[in-house]
C-alpha cells in the first residue's frame, strides 16, 4: 500500500468517526469559491445575514437533533414553533415583558407540547413519526384557530425583540450569538452528562438500553420536553426576525430542520450525530441559497440543489463510513485469523 | 442475621430441587446441584435438556416453581435480573447486547460512566476500562467504537462489565458456538484466569472437549433432570457424551425408499467459502437423494443453504448445477435455476403471515399463473388445491389469513410455496422445528415423496436421529467447514463426534 493510500485512508477514517470535519471543509470550500467568483457575497453584511438567517434553522436542527439521537423523531417542530411565535409574541404585546420572561414563555410552552408528542409515544404507545404527524396537524391547526385569521405586526411586538435581528454582540449578529450559545450548552449536555450519553445509549440500541436498566421512558419525556421547548424558543426569534406572525409562520420548516441534521452527520437511526453537526447542517443549506439567490437562481431550483445536497451528504457519510469499516476488517485479517490482540499473561494481581 | 454467620465451607450458588414448567412442558424436574467459590462447573445437554431455563432462573429472568437458590448458604430468592445482579450473578450470552455507536470503554459503564462533579470522565473511564480489560489479559483500545469490535470482543467487554458490576459468579451461556478457534482458546485462557482471582464460572457449552479442558466439575442435564455430576478428571468425553444422549440407541428405521438415488449429479459445491461464516465447504447432491447435514448451532449449516440459494454473498468455491456452473446472485435467480430454501425460521422468513393461505402457497408461481400481470383465480385456486392435497394441509377456506394456522400448518404453507416451483434442489433448513408430531411425520413423508420423484433434498436438521433415519447420507459441519460425512445407517456416535470436533480414535484413547 502506498503512502499515499494510508494517507487517505486515515483521512477518510477520520471523517467517518467526525463527519463535521467533512462539513467544515465543505463550508470553507464552498465560502472560498463563493468569496473568489462573488463579489456580492463577500461583503461583511452578507456574512452576518446568512449566519442570522440559519439561526431559527440551526436551533430546530439542535432541537430535532436530541430526538433523534434516541431513534425517534419529531415532525412538529415547525408547527410548535409557528404557534409558539404568535402566542408568545401576542401575550408581550398585550403585557410587554422583558427578554427573561418572553424566554420563559417560549421555552414553557413549546415543553408542554413537547410533552404532548411525549405522552402518545410513551402512554398511547404511537409510533413517534405517527403522534408528531398528528400533533403537527394538531398544532398547526391551533395556530389557524388562535390567529383566526388576523396576524401579529412587529409594531405589537416589544422594541427589543423586533430589533433583535439586527443587532451585532461584538462581532457576531445576536442571533448567531444565541446559536453558538446553544450549540455550545447541547454539546455539553450530550457529550459530557451522563443525561446524553444515556440518548446516545438508547438510540444505538433500544433492546441493550433496556436490558441495562437505562431510565428509558424518562429519558424520551426529557428529549421531547426539551425539543418543544428549543423549538418553542425558536419561534420567539422567529417573531423578532419577521416581525410578522401569521397562521402559517413554521409551516414546513421542520422538513428543513431534519434535513440540516442528517447532512450535520445525525442518524435517522439514533445513536450518532452531534449538536455541532446539526448546526453546521443548517448554516450549509443556507449558505448554499444565500449563493444560488446571489446567482440569481430560481428558488425551485433550490429547492432541488437542496433535495440533492442531502442525498449527496447521505451517500458520501455512509460510503465513507462503509469504506471506514472495511478497512478494519482488513487490518484485522491481516492480523491473523483471530481478531483478538492478545497481552502477554502477567501473574495475576490481587484483587479484592 | 446477625448472629448466623455462613460457615466459610458454604458453596457459592447451591440449588435445591428447582423445578419450572411452561405451558404443560415440565422444563426441571427438582435440579439440584452446587457450585464451590471459585470453581469452574461445566453445564452440558443436549437442546431442550433444560440448561438455559436453568440460566434464566439464576439470572432472575424466571422464578422456579418449586426449590430453593442459596448463595453462599443464604437463601435467596430473585423477583428481576436486577436482583440477581445486585446479588453478584451476572452472565454472558453468545452474542451480547452492545451499542454500536459507543466506544468500547463506555459500552462498560454506560448509565454508571465515572463522572466528577456530574461531568462524564473520559480520562478515569478509559483507565478503568483498560485496567479491566488487563485483569482479562487482553489489549485493546478502549476508545474503539463497539460496531468495530468482533463477536469475540464483544463477550469481552460483557464480561469486563460483569467485573466492573462486582459480579462473583459468572455465567457463559454457549459463548464459543460463534467463535473461531483460536478464539476459543482465548476465552478459556480468560476462563482459567478468572478462576484464580476467585471468580466462581458456570460454563455452558455444546463443545465436550472445552468442558475437559477448562471446568474442574461436569453436571448434565436430559429432559431437566440432572443425570451426572462428576469431576472432570474422573470421565471422558465418551462417557460424557453416553449420558447426554442416553443409553437407547437410535432404531434404525427402514425407510421407505423406492427408488435409489441415481449416479447423477444434480448440486456440486467444491470449496464454497464465505470468510467470517464457512470455509472450503464441498459436497454433492445426487438426483433423488437426501443428504442430511448435522452440527451444532453456528456451525455454518444456515450460512452454506443461504449462500446456495443467493442471499449471501460468496468469496470463493464453485457451484455446478445439473454440471453447469451456477452463481447465486439473488434467491429468484436461485428459484429460477431450480434451488428452493425453507427457511430456518418460518415466521421471520417464510410466511407472509397476514396475507391468506392460498396466495402464501402460490406467491412463488404468481408470476407463471398471471395472463399480462394480471394473476387470475382459478389457476391459483387449482394450483392451491393441487398444493394442499399433496401436503395434506388441514381443511378450512383458503382465504383465510396464514397466521390462524398451528405451526405444523404454517410449515406447510411455506413449503407448498416451495415444491410449486418444481425444485431441482430442495433445501430444507430445520423443516420439523417446533411442529407437532402429526405434521412433523407428514413433512418426513414429502421430503421421501419428492427425493423418490428424483427432487435431490438437502435436510438441514439439529434432531439427528431424524435425518439419521431419513438421509442418504449425513454431512457433518463444525466450526464453518466440513468435519465428517457418512452413508446411512450410521452410528449416532459417530456423527457427533464429528460434530463435536473429535478424532474416533482419539476418543477411544481418552474413554
Amino acid at each position: 500500500m502506498s503512502a499515499l493510500r494510508q494517507r487517505i485512508d486515515s483521512v477518510l477514517a477520520s471523517f467517518a468517526r467526525a463527519p463535521e470535519l467533512g462539513l467544515v471543509s465543505i463550508l470553507v470550500v464552498l465560502s472560498i469559491y463563493a468569496a473568489v467568483a462573488l463579489p456580492a457575497f463577500r461583503t461583511t453584511s452578507n456574512a452576518d445575514q446568512i449566519l442570522s438567517n440559519s439561526t431559527i434553522i440551526a436551533i430546530l436542527a439542535l432541537a430535532e437533533t436530541l430526538v433523534l439521537l434516541t431513534r425517534q423523531i419529531d415532525l412538529s417542530v415547525g408547527a410548535t414553533l409557528g404557534l409558539c411565535a404568535y402566542i408568545v409574541g401576542s401575550a408581550l404585546g398585550h403585557v410587554g415583558g422583558d427578554p427573561p420572561l418572553a424566554i420563559l414563555m417560549a421555552l414553557g410552552l413549546g415543553g408542554v407540547l413537547g410533552l404532548g408528542n411525549a405522552l402518545l409515544v410513551d402512554l398511547v404507545r404511537m409510533p413517534a413519526i405517527i403522534a408528531t404527524l398528528a400533533t403537527l396537524s394538531i398544532y398547526g391547526g391551533l395556530q389557524v384557530v388562535v390567529t383566526n385569521g388576523s396576524q401579529l405586526y412587529a409594531y405589537q411586538l416589544p422594541h427589543w425583540l423586533t430589533t433583535l435581528y439586527a443587532t451585532n454582540w461584538g462581532p457576531l449578529p445576536a442571533f448567531a450569538c444565541v446559536a453558538l450559545v446553544l450549540v455550545v450548552i447541547l454539546t455539553v449536555c450530550v457529550q459530557m452528562l451522563r443525561w446524553g450519553r444515556d440518548l446516545y445509549a438508547m438510540g444505538s440500541n433500544p433492546e441493550a438500553a433496556a436490558v441495562t436498566g437505562l431510565p428509558v421512558r424518562r429519558r424520551t419525556y426529557e428529549a421531547f420536553i426539551a425539543c418543544g421547548a428549543l423549538s418553542g424558543f425558536a419561534g420567539l426569534l422567529y417573531a423578532a426576525q419577521y416581525g410578522n406572525v401569521d397562521a402559517t409562520a413554521g409551516n414546513g420548516i421542520e422538513l428543513t430542520a431534519i434535513a440540516a441534521a442528517v447532512i450535520g452527520g445525525v442518524s435517522l437511526f439514533g445513536g450518532s450525530g452531534t449538536p455541532a453537526g446539526a448546526a453546521l447542517g443548517a448554516l450549509l443549506l443556507i449558505e448554499i441559497e444565500n449563493i444560488l439567490a446571489i446567482e440569481k437562481i430560481s428558488i425551485f431550483a433550490q429547492q432541488l440543489l437542496q433535495g440533492l445536497a442531502i442525498v449527496a451528504s447521505v451517500a458520501v457519510y455512509a460510503l465513507v463510513r462503509r469504506y471506514a469499516q472495511r478497512l478494519g476488517a482488513r487490518r484485522r485479517r491481516l492480523q491473523g485469523a483471530g481478531p483478538l490482540p492478545t497481552a502477554t499473561i502477567e501473574p495475576a494481581e490481587a484483587h479484592p | 442475621m446477625p448472629d448466623s454467620e455462613p460457615p466459610p465451607a458454604a458453596p457459592a450458588v447451591e440449588l435445591r430441587d428447582i423445578r419450572h414448567g411452561f405451558e404443560g412442558v415440565q422444563a426441571l424436574r427438582g435440579v439440584s446441584f452446587e457450585v464451590n467459590a471459585g470453581e469452574v462447573v461445566g453445564l452440558i445437554g443436549e437442546n431442550g435438556a433444560g440448561k438455559s431455563t436453568l440460566v434464566k432462573i439464576l439470572t432472575g429472568v424466571l422464578q422456579p416453581d418449586e426449590g430453593t437458590i442459596l448463595l453462599e448458604g443464604e437463601q435467596v430468592r430473585f423477583a428481576n435480573p436486577r436482583a440477581a445482579r445486585g446479588a453478584g450473578i451476572a452472565a454472558m450470552y453468545q452474542e451480547p447486547l452492545i451499542f454500536p455507536d459507543l466506544s468500547l470503554a463506555e459500552n462498560i459503564f454506560v448509565g454508571r460512566q465515572p463522572a466528577r462533579s456530574a461531568f462524564v470522565d473520559w480520562g478515569e473511564m478509559r483507565d478503568q476500562a483498560r485496567a479491566l480489560l488487563k485483569r482479562l489479559g487482553i489489549e485493546l483500545d478502549p476508545g474503539t467504537p463497539a460496531r468495530d469490535l468482533s463477536v469475540a470482543e464483544r463477550q469481552l467487554v460483557e464480561i469486563a462489565k460483569a467485573l466492573s458490576l462486582g459480579a462473583r459468579i459468572v455465567i457463559l451461556d454457549e459463548p464459543t458456538a460463534v467463535l473461531s478457534t483460536r478464539e476459543v482458546d482465548r476465552l478459556l485462557e480468560i476462563v482459567r484466569r478468572l478462576r484464580e482471582q476467585g471468580i466462581t464460572l458456570i460454563y455452558i457449552t455444546h463443545r465436550l472437549d472445552e468442558v475437559m479442558q477448562v471446568t474442574d466439575r461436569v453436571v448434565v442435564l436430559r429432559d431437566g433432570e440432572k443425570v451426572a455430576d462428576v469431576r472432570t478428571a474422573e470421565t471422558s468425553i465418551r462417557e460424557l457424551v453416553r449420558v447426554m444422549v442416553g443409553q437407547e440407541l437410535a432404531a434404525l428405521e427402514q425407510r421407505r425408499r423406492e427408488a435409489k438415488p441415481s449416479d447423477d449429479i444434480v448440486l456440486d459445491v467444491r470449496g464454497l467459502t464465505r470468510y467470517g461464516y464457512y470455509e472450503g465447504v464441498s459436497f454433492q447432491v445426487h438426483r433423488g437423494e437426501i443428504l442430511g447435514v448435522f452440527g451444532l448451532v453456528g456451525a455454518g449449516r444456515t450460512e452454506v443453504a443461504q449462500s446456495l440459494f443467493g442471499i449471501d454473498p460468496i468469496d470463493a468455491g464453485e457451484i455446478r448445477l445439473d454440471g453447469r456452473p451456477f452463481v447465486p446472485r439473488s434467491p429468484r435467480q436461485a428459484m429460477k435455476h431450480g434451488i428452493a430454501y425453507l427457511p430456518e425460521n418460518r415466521l421471520l422468513n417464510g410466511l407472509v403471515a397476514p396475507l391468506s393461505i392460498r396466495l402464501n402457497m402460490t406467491m412463488t408461481i404468481w408470476q407463471l399463473l398471471a395472463v399480462l400481470g394480471i394473476v387470475r383465480e382459478r389457476p391459483i385456486d387449482r394450483a392451491v388445491d393441487e398444493l394442499a392435497n399433496r401436503v395434506r394441509l388441514q381443511r378450512g377456506s383458503r382465504r383465510r389469513p396464514a397466521s390462524t394456522l398451528s405451526g405444523g400448518n404454517q410449515q406447510k404453507v411455506v413449503l407448498s410455496k416451495w415444491l410449486a416451483t418444481h425444485p431441482k434442489v430442495l433445501i430444507l433448513d430445520e423443516p420439523t422445528h417446533g411442529i407437532d408430531v402429526g405434521a412433523k411425520a407428514d413433512v418426513l413423508r414429502i421430503v421421501l415423496d419428492h427425493a423418490n420423484a428424483g427432487v435431490g433434498v438437502v435436510v438441514i436438521s439439529s434432531e439427528l436421529e431424524e435425518i439419521q433415519d431419513l438421509s442418504d447420507r449425513i454431512l457433518v459441519m463444525r466450526t464453518g467447514s466440513v468435519s465428517g460425512e457418512f452413508v446411512t445407517p450410521v452410528e449416532k456416535d459417530d456423527v457427533l463426534h464429528a460434530a463435536y470436533g473429535l478424532q474416533r480414535r482419539a476418543v477411544e484413547a481418552a474413554g
